[in-house]
């Protein structure tokens, strides 16, 4: 395997998500000696971000898991008495995988030169065109937004990793009211530009909005509602039906049953990001939010951290004694590598190590669809929250378009997340119906329809964009649903609301997958708390100094192997 | 916004651990060398203003931070490259040898919109030492092959056409740039942190 790995080490991380990747720079930034692996060739695990055909691996994978063999070693050279080697788990995490095409495998190029030439701009999407566009796709396993003064933008500028990364604000965010799609009006310009809400409630959203950020504990405004809920403190106040709808489903991001105190939380959260980046209070990081997870890893090279993707733990070597049972290190490649602290992502955890069997989970959706949501002039990068998933529970939707360097032009990609029910097709079927046009795209014209056109002449129309959405003074229009070419549904385990530690030794620390919330305010927390407890008195990520400030002094220059090539053994 | 463009070059230095990327960088930037080897550590990316056909640039150059060690160097290094160098030692023939994979490695990675004419520029490092085994012949050839790839030799330590390369460099990462110009649709990026002067009275909705 090329070069070998330095067998000592302060700190193992295992897995490179955001949690992990978090930690391993905290504690490379403080000196520490920190070794970073992943069994996979990317960065990220259920964090990453693929292109199209890196996410078609993906899916392989996925199905492949269960065969997947643990590795049982019986070698016992690398442990003495009273240390025992526990084999590491790799619990599948993902499930319900489908995977449907709305589009025919390729278009002759006869078929839409003849009928078609007029379209020009508007090309038919065939699933060869998809493909070939591969790289131009960066699908977000677990897509996410950072509030604009959120704890993750804070640790992104306090550490200076900020330097790494780029953003865009979403530039607006919708709702789902009386069975159609508007713009909720969240900065004081939207209030008094939109025409949706009459001048009596802007007034009174105004001066709601005002009341949620100027909420103090002690204060009295909410004092007989501290047991009641937030729609409930909502319509005490006398507010339109409209507004409590903006309030509670897209601005407090709440439902019907959220506690009036969360809901007045997640209103000042809310009003606290706006007006920092752009029109709403959310960034979305370009290239997808995978790309976070690596600018930590960065980090965590630049400060001597060591790198090795396609390279994972096999089993622990643990000490028990009668009071508690402690890691001396992993065993990898057979190879013994110590350390005195061992981050490990929840999948990669012995079952042992697992208190409870994990019954939470998310359901996620990756649409392709060849327009927006709600069309208009600019491209619009848009989040909504659909308030009617089953049992009330919303679907968080964010559609991005080309501008995020995610998708090609021409298409957009939209993404659903919720909690689990049963199944993410089933899941989210409530949003997907209300939201976008799951028709298969048939080309074959023998299958028209009796109207005045063919059914492909018909469907193509629709499909291509050739009704015009945008001219008619981007009114009622808008409702023309987009056409999905391609979909993915597939559940992921959710264990933020676990106990992680129970039957863990006490220099192992569990680390969990993306969480149910829009931001990444749940990862930043957790890593926070494990460093915490790895390194008490020890500064969480202090900036790191900008590289002119930072001169390779000649002094502290330590020869070291000459040769090293890792090239060699290609 | 400043009317006048300001032009940002990224440059990523690309080969094997210990051909020299971190030293040619430190050579050029701040004219150090250091005798010893260590993987790198703390190099992250050096900036440097340039004069290109009267023309000022920033060229910001990526170092690798240790991550190719084992192949580890993730998608987002690569992003929105202008020019790729590619380093190796010509004392050593594997780096040498190497040189395709890491070219492929870029396309691949960095997906350039016109992988044809993506600007690299290769650099035959540690010409100073005496038991040099890739000869200059030999290196041309696979340049010329590459549908000509500017080729240096270089030595970091002595300082030998160090400065050199980097001009060919950042006249030809300029070059890319003013052709993605045009496809620059989105000039409203976001690099944090932002605008402060938003911070004092930003409660958005407060009238």
């Amino acid at each position: 395997m090329g070069e070998d790995l330095c067998s000592e080490y302060d700190v193992i991380v295992i897995g490179t998500g955001m949690t992990e990747s978090i930690i391993a720079a905290a504690a490379s930034r403080i000196g520490k000696r920190v070794l970073h692996l992943d069994r996979n060739d990317y960065y990220g695990g259920m964090w990453a971000t693929f292109s199209f055909d890196a996410l078609q691996r993906w899916l392989k994978e996925c199905h492949n898991q269960d065969q997947k063999n643990i590795t049982n070693f019986k070698n016992k050279t690398y442990i003495s008495q009273d240390e025992i080697l526990i084999s590491c788990g790799s619990q599948s995490s993902v499930s319900n995988i489908d995977e449907q095409w709305f589009i025919p495998k390729n278009v002759p190029v006869n078929a839409s030169e003849n009928s078609f030439s007029k379209n020009e701009k508007n090309d038919f999407w065939d699933q060869e065109k998809i493909k070939n566009l591969s790289r131009k796709f960066n699908l977000d396993l677990a897509p996410k937004l950072l509030f604009s003064r959120g704890s993750l933008v804070d640790l992104l500028i306090s550490s200076n990793i900020a330097r790494y990364a780029e953003f865009r604000s979403v530039s607006r965010i919708l709702t789902w009211y009386n069975g159609q799609l508007e713009t909720v009006p969240c900065s004081r310009a939207d209030v008094f530009s939109t025409k949706d809400v009459s001048v009596m409630e802007k007034r009174l959203l105004m001066k709601m909005l005002q009341l949620c950020a100027e909420y103090k504990p002690n204060g009295n405004e909410f004092k007989n509602f501290e047991k009641k809920t937030f729609a409930d403190y909502l319509k005490s106040k006398e507010l339109t039906e409209n507004i409590v709808h903006y309030i509670l489903y897209a601005i407090a991001m709440s439902s019907i049953n959220t506690p009036c105190m969360t809901g007045v939380e997640r209103t000042q959260k809310f009003l606290s990001s706006l007006g920092r980046f752009g029109n709403t209070p959310f960034l979305w990081p370009l290239y997808g939010s995978g790309e976070l997870p690596q600018c930590f890893c960065r980090l965590c090279a630049v400060f001597g951290g060591v790198y090795h993707l396609k390279r994972t733990a096999d089993s622990l070597v643990v000490l028990k004694t009668d009071m508690k049972s402690i890691c001396k290190g992993i065993v990898s490649n057979d190879q013994f590598l110590s350390t005195h602290h061992l981050i490990l992502n929840v999948s990669e955890a012995p079952s042992s190590f697992l208190q409870e069997t994990f019954n939470e989970g998310l359901s996620r959706g990756i649409f392709i669809t060849n327009r927006s949501i709600y069309s208009s002039e600019k491209e619009s990068l848009t989040l909504l929250q659909f308030p009617y998933g089953i049992k009330n529970k919303p679907i968080t939707v964010i559609e991005i378009g080309s501008s995020t360097h995610a998708c090609p032009d021409g298409l957009y990609i939209i993404h659903m997340t919720c909690k689990q029910n049963t199944n993410a097709t089933e899941d989210l079927k409530p949003a997907v119906e209300k939201l976008l046009e799951i028709e298969q795209i048939d080309l074959d014209p023998s299958h028209s329809a009796s109207s005045g056109i063919s059914g492909f002449a018909y469907d193509y129309e629709i499909y291509s964009g050739a009704i015009d959405m945008t001219n008619k003074e981007n009114q009622e229009v808008k409702s023309v649903r987009p056409q999905v070419l391609w979909a993915l549904y597939f559940n992921c385990l959710e264990t933020s609301q676990c106990d992680l530690s129970v039957n863990v030794p006490s220099n192992i620390y569990l680390t969990s997958g993306p969480d149910a919330d829009i931001d990444f305010e749940f990862a930043v927390k957790q890593a926070k708390e494990i460093f915490k407890k790895m390194y008490p008195n020890e500064e969480f990520l202090p900036r790191a100094p900008d590289p002119e400030e930072l001169l390779l002094d000649d002094e502290e220059i330590i020869s070291g192997d000459n040769n090293s090539s890792l090239t060699s053994t290609e | 916004m400043s009317t006048k463009k300001k032009v940002l070059l990224k440059v990523i230095i690309l080969g094997d651990s210990g051909v020299g990327k971190t030293s040619l960088m430190n050579q050029y930037v701040n004219k150090k060398f250091s005798g010893g080897y260590k993987a790198t550590i703390g190099a992250d990316f050096l900036t440097k203003d340039v004069m290109v056909d009267d023309r000022i640039v920033t060229m910001q150059i990526w170092d690798t931070a240790g991550q190719e060690r084992f192949q580890s160097l993730g998608v987002a290094f690569y992003r929105g490259a202008d020019c790729c160098v590619l380093v190796f030692d010509v004392s050593l023939p594997s780096t040498f040898k190497s040189l395709d994979s890491w070219r492929d490695e870029f396309l691949v990675q960095a997906s350039p919109r016109d992988p044809e004419n993506f600007p690299f520029v290769v650099l035959g490092n540690k010409i100073d030492l005496e038991n040099r085994t890739i000869q200059s012949k030999r290196a041309q050839q696979w340049c010329q092959n590459k549908n000509n790839i500017p080729y240096f030799e270089t030595s970091a330590k002595e300082a030998i056409n160090v400065e050199q390369a980097f001009q060919t460099i950042a006249k030809n990462a300029l070059a890319q740039e003013s052709d993605q110009d045009i496809y620059n649709e989105f000039p409203d990026q976001i690099k944090l942190p932002g605008d402060n002067k938003l911070n004092n009275s930003d409660a958005g909705c407060s009238c």
